[in-house]
This record gives C-alpha cells, sequence and structure tokens, in this order.
C-alpha cells in the first residue's frame, strides 16, 4: 500500500489510543462511564466461555477487547482503501471512515461493530474485480480521471464485438471460496449480512448469464432450433447457476451452519434462542427510531384481538423492506458495495427496531460511495445535516419521555416518520447521483446502457 | 381503566453483621431489643421518567461496635434493576446488591415476575441510593397512572405516562401511508436507476 494510506492510518490509530486512553481514565475517575454498557455484555460473555473452555484467557479483557475492536477498525479502513482503489476511485475516501467521529466514538466505546465491517468488506474484497481504464471515462465532478496505475494485464476490455474470457479467468474460484467463507462468518456473527447474499449470488451469475447468452448465439447461428431441442436440463440449469454461485452459497452456508452447531453443542438451548430465534420472537418495544415503534407499541396489548393483529400487522411490515431489497439486489447486483448499501440502509430505516448503532452498518460503505458520487458539495451538506436533524428532533421527545416522564408519544412517532422520509429522500439522492462501476467484463452492453 | 400503581411493600429485615472479633455465638446479645426498636427508615422515590432512584436513609442510635446494614427489597414486575449497572455500583461505591432471580431487562411487563434485591450497605453506612428503571407497560385509555391514595405505612408509588390507545387507528393509518408512499418513491428511482 502506498505510503499516503499509512499516514492516514498511523493518524487514525493515533486518535484512537488518545480516546482509549481518556476512556479509561474517565470510567476509573467518574461514574458516568465511557465505555458502553454493551461492551460489559461482550465482557461477561467472554467469561462464562471462559467457564465452560479454561482455555480462554479474560483476565486483561478489558483492555484487551477494545484493543481488539480498535485494530478492527484499522483493518476496515485499511480493507476500504485497498477496495477504492481497485475500484479505481482515490483511496483518501476511506478518512470518511477512519476520521469520522461517529466510528470514532463507537469503536472506542467497545463495540463490536468494527469486526462485522472487516467480514463483510474483506468479502467484498475478494470478490471485487478491477476496474479497467475505460470504465471512467464516464466523468463525474468526484471522480479522478487518471487511474493508469490500476491497469493491469488480467482485464483488458475490448468495445465493440467482444471476445469473452473464460469464467474461471474473471473470478477466481479460489477468492470466491474465501469470501464465502468470510460471508458465512459475517452472518454468522450479526445475522442482518444475509440480505447481501442475494446480489452477490446474481453478480456471480451475471458473467455467466451473458457469457452463455452469446455463446449460445454464436452456436445456434448455424445449426437453428436443434441446439435448442438437444440441451439437456443440465445445460438449461447450467445458463442460469454459474459453478461459482453454487460455491459461495454452499460455502458461505456450510461455515453458517456449522458455527452453529459448534456453538450449540457447546452451550446448548440458550445459544439457540440468543442467536437466532431471539430475532424472530423479539418482544422489545421500547421507543426507538423505528417509524413502527408506537404503531407496535400500541399493537402490543396482550389482549386477544389485537394481539392477532398485530402478528399480521408484524408481516405487513415486512413487505416493504423485502420489496425494496428484492429491487435494488436486481438493480445494483453488478455493483456489490452500492448495493450492499442500499440494502442496508433501506434494512435499517424500515425495520421494526432501529437504533444509532445500526447506522454504523451502513456508515462503513459511505466511502466506496461517496467516491463516486456526483453531488455537489452544498447539497451532501444539507443532505447530512438533514440526516441529523431527524435524529435530533426524534430525540429531545425521547429525552422527555425517558428522563422526565412527560408524555411526549406522539412527537416521537411523528420525528420517526419524519426520519424515515429524510432517510428516503438521502437514499434517493444517493442513488440518483451515483455511478455504478459494472463488475463484469462484458463492457460493451452494460456501457452503452448507462453511460449519460 | 387499568389503574396500574406501582408501590412497594417492602419488608425491612435488618440484618446485623459483627466486624470487630466478636464470636457468632455471642451475636444474639450484640443488640439490646429496645436499640432495635429505636431502629427506622425512610424510603422515598426519587427523579422523574423511567429511571428512578430509590433513596434509602436509616435512623439508628450510635453503638459501641460497627454495624453494617443489609435491606431487602421486595418489587413488583412492573419494575427492574439492570445488573451491569449494579456491577458498576459495586466496583466504584462497594455497594454490593445481588438479586434473587434472574431479571430481564428487555421484557415487557405482562411477561416479568416480581424479584427481591438484598443491598448490603457499605459498612457503617447508613443511606444508599439504588437505581431502578421502569418496563414497558400495555398502554390504556388514560395516558396517565393513577396514583392509589399514599397510605402512613408508606406505600411509595410513581407515574409513569403511557401510549394513547385510542389514537390506535390513527396512527396505523398515518404511518402505514406514510410507509407505502416512501416505499414506492424509492422502488421508482430503484427501477429508473437500475442496471438491469
Amino acid at each position: 500500500m502506498e505510503h499516503r494510506a499509512w499516514v492516514l492510518l498511523a493518524a487514525a490509530a493515533l486518535l484512537r489510543f488518545l480516546l482509549m486512553g481518556i476512556g479509561l481514565y474517565h470510567d476509573q475517575n467518574s461514574r458516568l462511564k465511557y465505555t458502553d454498557v454493551d461492551y460489559q455484555v461482550f465482557r461477561d460473555g467472554a467469561r462464562n466461555m471462559a467457564q465452560v473452555n479454561p482455555h480462554a484467557q479474560t483476565g486483561a479483557f478489558p483492555l484487551w477487547g477494545k484493543l481488539l475492536f480498535g485494530a478492527c477498525d484499522l483493518l476496515c479502513g485499511a480493507l476500504l482503501w485497498k477496495l477504492l482503489v481497485l475500484r479505481g476511485s482515490n483511496g483518501l475516501w476511506s478518512g470518511l471512515w477512519l476520521m469520522n467521529p461517529l466510528v470514532l466514538a463507537i469503536s472506542t466505546r467497545g463495540s463490536c461493530d468494527a469486526l462485522q465491517g472487516v467480514l463483510v468488506l474483506a468479502t467484498l474484497l475478494l470478490l471485487q474485480n478491477e476496474a479497467a481504464p475505460q470504465l471512467h471515462r464516464i466523468g463525474t465532478d468526484l471522480m479522478p480521471t487518471k487511474q493508469a496505475k490500476t491497469v493491469s494485464s488480467r482485464t483488458e476490455i475490448r468495445t465493440g464485438s467482444e471476445r469473452l474470457r473464460p469464467l474461471e479467468a474473471q473470478t477466481g474460484s479460489s477468492r470466491v471460496f474465501g469470501a464465502s467463507v468470510l460471508f458465512g462468518l459475517a452472518v454468522h456473527m450479526r445475522l442482518y449480512p444475509i440480505t447481501y447474499s442475494l446480489p452477490i449470488v446474481l453478480s456471480l451469475g451475471l458473467d455467466q448469464n451473458s457469457g452463455n447468452r452469446n455463446v449460445n448465439k454464436r452456436n445456434t447461428s448455424g445449426k437453428g432450433h436443434n441446439q435448442w431441442r438437444s440441451s439437456s436440463a443440465l445445460q438449461i440449469l447450467n445458463r442460469f447457476f454459474s459453478k461459482d454461485m453454487l460455491i459461495f452459497a454452499v460455502g458461505s452456508a456450510s461455515v453458517f451452519l456449522s458455527l452453529g452447531l459448534i456453538f450449540y453443542y457447546m452451550y446448548g438451548e440458550q445459544f439457540l434462542n440468543q442467536w437466532l430465534l431471539y430475532h424472530l420472537s423479539r418482544k422489545d418495544i421500547r421507543h426507538n427510531f423505528s417509524p413502527f415503534f408506537y404503531l407496535l407499541y400500541l399493537s402490543s396489548d396482550p389482549g386477544v384481538e389485537k394481539g392477532v393483529m398485530s402478528s399480521a400487522l408484524g408481516l405487513t411490515l415486512l413487505l416493504p423492506q423485502l420489496l425494496l431489497l428484492i429491487a435494488a439486489s436486481f438493480a445494483f447486483r453488478s455493483d456489490l458495495p452500492f448495493c450492499c448499501y442500499v440494502h442496508t440502509h433501506i434494512l435499517v430505516s424500515f425495520n421494526k427496531i432501529c437504533t444509532s448503532q445500526y447506522f454504523v452498518w451502513y456508515v462503513c460503505f459511505l466511502p466506496l460511495v461517496c467516491a463516486r458520487l456526483s453531488l455537489s458539495l452544498t447539497r451532501a451538506f444539507v443532505l447530512l445535516f438533514l440526516w441529523f436533524l431527524g435524529q435530533a428532533l426524534w430525540l429531545l421527545p425521547a429525552y422527555l419521555l425517558e428522563f422526565e416522564s412527560v408524555n411526549s408519544f406522539f412527537f416521537i412517532w411523528t420525528a420517526s416518520l419524519f426520519f424515515l422520509i429524510i432517510n428516503c429522500i438521502i437514499l434517493g439522492q444517493i442513488i440518483t447521483h451515483y455511478t455504478p462501476l459494472q463488475n463484469t467484463f462484458t463492457a460493451g452492453k452494460w456501457l452503452r446502457h448507462k453511460t449519460d | 381503566m387499568s389503574a396500574s400503581m406501582v408501590y412497594f411493600c417492602y419488608l425491612l429485615a435488618v440484618i446485623l453483621y459483627f466486624l470487630n472479633h466478636v464470636d457468632a455465638n455471642e451475636g444474639v446479645n450484640c443488640f439490646p431489643s429496645e436499640w432495635l426498636e429505636s431502629l427506622s427508615m425512610s424510603v422515598t422515590v426519587t427523579k422523574a421518567g423511567f429511571h428512578r432512584d430509590l433513596d434509602y436513609s436509616v435512623h439508628l442510635t450510635p453503638v459501641d461496635h460497627a454495624v453494617q446494614l443489609l435491606i431487602i427489597q421486595k418489587l413488583p414486575s412492573g419494575v427492574y434493576m439492570d445488573h451491569y449497572q449494579l456491577e458498576s455500583l459495586r466496583q466504584d461505591l462497594d455497594l454490593e446488591v445481588l438479586l434473587d432471580s434472574e431479571v430481564d431487562v428487555e421484557a415487557p411487563e405482562f411477561l416479568s415476575s416480581e424479584f427481591a434485591a438484598l443491598i448490603f450497605l457499605p459498612s457503617s453506612s447508613l443511606s444508599v441510593s439504588i437505581p431502578i428503571h421502569t418496563r414497558i407497560r400495555d398502554q390504556s385509555l388514560c395516558s396517565w397512572l393513577e396514583v392509589q391514595q399514599l397510605q402512613v405505612s408508606g406505600a411509595v408509588g410513581l407515574q409513569v405516562p403511557l401510549g394513547d390507545a385510542s389514537m390506535f387507528t390513527c396512527v396505523c393509518v398515518v404511518t402505514l401511508l406514510t410507509t407505502a408512499l416512501s416505499c414506492c418513491y424509492l422502488l421508482k428511482l430503484i427501477w429508473r436507476h437500475g442496471t438491469y
């Protein structure tokens, strides 16, 4: 990695050490703790695990754990740099993560979301092919134009009539397998990345589809429809499922299941409940950013009639998320990091429960998205301001409710709806002004469709 | 109208520890009965909102050996204590609070049960403040809880705001409408700007 990257990483590391030091001092000398309560939960979990497995060392966990999360944080930054360069963007955009005050606060308080970010970004890195120079001549305000360094002999692109390269050389199957293992780990840690599986699988099938389509055209031109009659079911299957899709699906599923089985064997029923079933039967209806909070709270009466309605309601509320996620998967499957960002933003905004911890899940994709965004600086700041405003408008009545016994439920509800609208506006603006990077090698077809 | 009221029936059990070289057999004679009768305790609920403090204050006439106090407080299902918070109290103030059962901090009131907290005050300390939190309750037609008549025997209560159930239809319609419109807006944009 170039030395600018090391300088940025060093500065980020220094900042984190500083904040951790201040946090430690503060924890020892003040009743109001800097360290997040979730970190104590983590530490307790580690202690419990140590009782079952005596080889696990948890003595120095308080500092050791925070250092681990801080290191993961920096690793995220490094992965972002590599991904940015691979996609032909300027690596300095990773500063949006490394120097982000929100990220700094959350990681030095002891949150494990950085580890999650590492796994997801590493998966994306393995699945990302190098961007070729032609793909940059779309020309946006914020995009660099000189990318000579990223050209490698592997990604020659010819416009016009394409000579297609065999699939194996493009997305190495070993890389796909590596990505599937990391992905399985990521989903095991937190369930939400499972939504990325659809666009990933679609993108792995992308190359094969276009490849096969063209190959079939060439082959059938002389033979007419005899070709179709003689295709067996296997060949038809081959049109829609590529080897890489299978590797990815099987790889990630086996990692996920085997980890689940191992932990179930070690810790039993309790593990299953808290890891998986918890998401299905969650009855937490305390106030949160979700637009559905008040609706679910009012419908949570243990009385019978409403009880039935609340489970129907619960299913109805899943519909917007589902529709949007499926649409986004198909629409943006050729640009995985962007697709993952859209997925996560949708998931968090339309979820039944939304806390500020969830925002970090999509902030880790921000550098990758911003590098190809053609928003003016003013507009970007307006959107950022709106995002903070939406939270502030919610936080005020929530504070009054929780700490001053003011009945501000109505204001919390309206603020949460307003926040949903703001999130949709922001997402809409980003989708409108983003230039997708096509991760396929059939540049001719896709570029002609997309260039504007 | 659910007149849900949080009031505490507290059982005052003061167990006396001897810290200075006294035999266990002699424990029973350490405190004369008239001294025990002069003991009194007051408890108040302070702060506002979902997070309150229980302030205990014990009054006893001075005695020549050290006295350590244990307060056993029974609490109803509408409140809970956070064991992570209690852990930090243990570290900072040397205050030991033990709970007699597992407390699920996220469960709503109708899924929880009452429990007892054993509060060991630090040596020679006569007052303590314990943080408690109220659980989510189902809403009623009234947006405020009714407070029962406070009795001289010292039932303590607190008020907690609840959601307004009469607004359910309005909330349902407006929320679903807003969600549907936002969803359509995004779907339109995704369709327009996606690559297929």
